[in-house]
């Protein structure tokens, strides 16, 4: 039974080009959509180099510090982050680090911008970076404020025409550094981003060394997935015992260890106090691809219903010979889920064109977007989701239909 | 074979009441060849869609090889209808997405069977109707008269002890309803299918053993 659904699917398309192709067009357009959005996603959330221990580790990057009619947020300090997260248990590694900024750099008399990221060694442990050369600095380079940088493939190319970077000497906010590594170039979306990356104590001032809010971000590495909840429980029951720096104007201090699907909604979605609201924002974004299938599927559901009346002859002489309004139900459902599954297999094939023009048209820097199996999964699912919700009112419609009027309906044509 | 008792059926809108058929009693017995003749909006097709379980009745009861069908589920209707019933209609209702042979196997699609059977019993339908040759045309290359053997060739797949013909020969020029009357005699005669034909044409009723009349939704003979 279900193989002849199929073929009576696979003869319908073939027989009505012009509905096959309109149906096509509108699901293959709302599919690409949300394949490029899933893949960015998947690129931002899921484990990619050098995040693949994104499953462990919390990012401290936001701190807030509240008193009466008054509020400032800004990334924690590094007194802070040194006297308080270090000796949280189940934390297997810790990492206190600054957000890339712009600097200039310049080869011969040619000005370059790179981002310079100061850094631990704690920081090459808990994310793994690709080195094509060379290797990280480490905990004693740090402790020692030794000039060592490593730099990624584009500085190395931009500043060394010839290549092989290692032990040559660079210049960075006018003290020279060795370079001992050189890393695949890294996403701008992605935790670590930077051009260069250098010891932290190498700055020309120890003032950061004083400093309870500002400049730096943390990572920690948690022993197990699970350990997680219980450290950002921790944290929390450790801020209202952390001095303040200045008690008599603030009195609350809200600081969030989180995950990487909660520092990324963060971003766009967060409390009065900058907690994460990793829930909503999920329910958010399903809402949001819902909601975007929604008129495509309002339009689908309209081209199959008109169909109904152009079908009512086949309709009624189904009833007529034996088919229950199940039967009916599950053929026009197959109907619209094959045209949808076949249109997502199209929209695979467009996301992966969209995809690389992303990608090499270097929208954000290096950003790598990509269909992976569990883009594809998510596609498939996605466009299930959209074969059924267009495909049930019209096919409920059409098994519906009274066998008599079905064909005296034709019959008046 | 087909038992209707004092069968009516209203149609009712928002406005009006339209009483279709009215106090029809029915009895026709199994291997019978009955005509159904009346004016046009006498309640002809109306009644045969009763016999047919298409329609359900708004009074009285219906009887199919002794079994009252007052009640029946969708399921047990369409079980009914498939095993029993073999319809031929004035506009041939062709599915015109598929080919001949497809169109012939819908009625056993909707059985337990094996494609290849399906497929095998679909080619000995057609080629009883002359059209062995035909099967993967497709109703739009055919004339009206093969597309009407095609229907028949689809309402006998299924061995039906009834056959209900609403004005099968209306679309079709004397010489091919001719034909299709001839099938219908020679499934009625060999097969001792009990057939059920709705005309206009006077010939055709007398080559009927019975003809039932209908006026205003009355049954007048």
């Amino acid at each position: 039974m279900f193989k002849s659904y199929l073929v009576m699917a696979f003869k319908v398309f073939m027989r009505r080009k012009f509905f096959t192709f309109a149906s096509l067009f509108g699901i293959c357009f709302t599919l690409v959509v949300l394949m490029v959005a899933t893949a960015a996603l998947d690129h931002i959330l899921m484990p990619h180099t050098p995040d693949v221990n994104n499953d462990r580790t919390l990012l401290l990057a936001n701190m807030s510090l509240i008193g009466e009619g008054v509020r400032s947020t800004s990334s924690p300090g590094y007194r802070f982050l040194d006297q308080n997260i270090r000796d949280l248990p189940k934390v297997e590694r810790v990492s206190i680090f600054t957000q890339a900024r712009p600097i200039k750099l310049y080869r011969d008399a040619e000005s370059l911008e790179v981002y310079v990221s100061r850094t631990d060694g704690q920081f090459w442990r808990i994310l793994q970076f690709d080195f094509l050369e060379g290797g990280p600095f480490n905990d004693e380079d740090e402790r020692d404020a030794n000039r060592v940088a490593v730099i990624s493939r584009r500085t190395e190319e931009r500043l060394f025409a010839s290549g092989n970077a290692v032990g040559k000497m660079i210049d960075v906010d006018r003290q020279s550094f060795e370079v001992v590594g050189v890393v695949a170039d890294v996403s701008y979306l992605r935790t670590g981003f930077s051009d260069i990356w250098v010891p932290i104590s190498t700055s020309q001032s120890q003032a950061y060394r004083a400093d309870f809010m500002s400049g730096f971000s943390c990572l920690l590495l948690a022993e197990t997935a699970g350990d997680r909840r219980s450290i950002q429980e921790e944290l929390a029951s450790r801020l209202p015992d952390i001095e303040l720096p200045d008690d008599e104007r603030y009195e609350t201090l809200v600081v969030s260890a989180n995950t990487h699907f909660e520092a990324f909604t963060t971003q766009f979605l967060s409390s009065e106090y900058g907690e994460p609201q990793a829930g909503r924002a999920g329910a958010l974004l399903i809402l949001g691809a819902l909601l975007f299938m929604l008129l495509p599927s309002l339009n689908l559901i309209n081209l199959n219903l008109s169909r109904i009346f152009e079908r009512s002859s086949e309709i009624g002489v189904r009833r007529a010979f034996g088919a229950r309004s199940g039967s009916l139900l599950v053929q026009f459902l197959t109907e619209n889920v094959l045209l949808t599954l076949f249109g997502g297999l199209l929209a695979l094939l467009l996301s992966q064109w969209l995809l690389r023009w992303i990608n090499n048209a270097d929208l954000v820097p290096f950003v790598n977007l990509e269909l992976n199996w569990r883009v594809f999964g998510w596609g498939m699912v996605l466009a299930l989701i959209f074969g059924v919700l267009s495909g049930v009112y019209p096919a409920w419609k059409m098994s519906r239909l009274h066998p008599a009027e079905a064909l005296r309906a034709r019959s008046k044509l | 074979m087909i038992r209707l008792d004092n069968v009516a059926k209203v149609y009712r809108t928002a406005r009006m009441e339209t009483m279709a058929l009215n106090q029809i009693d029915l009895h026709i017995a199994e291997g019978e060849f009955v005509s159904i003749m009346g004016p046009s909006g006498c309640g002809k097709s109306t009644l045969l869609n009763v016999i047919g379980l298409l329609d359900e009745p708004s009074e009285g009861s219906v009887q199919i090889d002794g079994t009252g069908i007052a009640g029946y589920s969708d399921r047990q209707l369409a079980r009914l209808r498939n095993e029993k019933i073999g319809f031929i209609f004035q506009s041939f209702h062709l599915v015109p997405d598929l080919n001949v042979v497809s169109n012939v196997e819908i009625p056993l699609l909707y059985r337990s069977m094996a494609s290849k059977e399906r497929r095998r019993r679909a080619i000995e339908a057609l080629q009883s109707v002359g059209l062995g040759s035909r099967i993967h045309h497709f109703p739009n290359e055919l004339s009206g008269g093969q597309q009407q053997r095609v229907a028949v060739a689809r309402a006998i797949i299924g061995a039906p002890r009834v056959i209900l013909a609403d004005e099968p020969t209306g679309n079709l020029d004397s010489q091919m309803g001719d034909e299709i009357m001839a099938i219908l005699e020679r499934l009625n005669q060999e097969d001792k299918t009990t057939v059920v034909m709705v005309t206009h044409d006077a010939e055709q009723a007398k080559r009927t053993a019975r003809t039932i009349r209908l006026f205003d939704g009355r049954q007048v003979a």
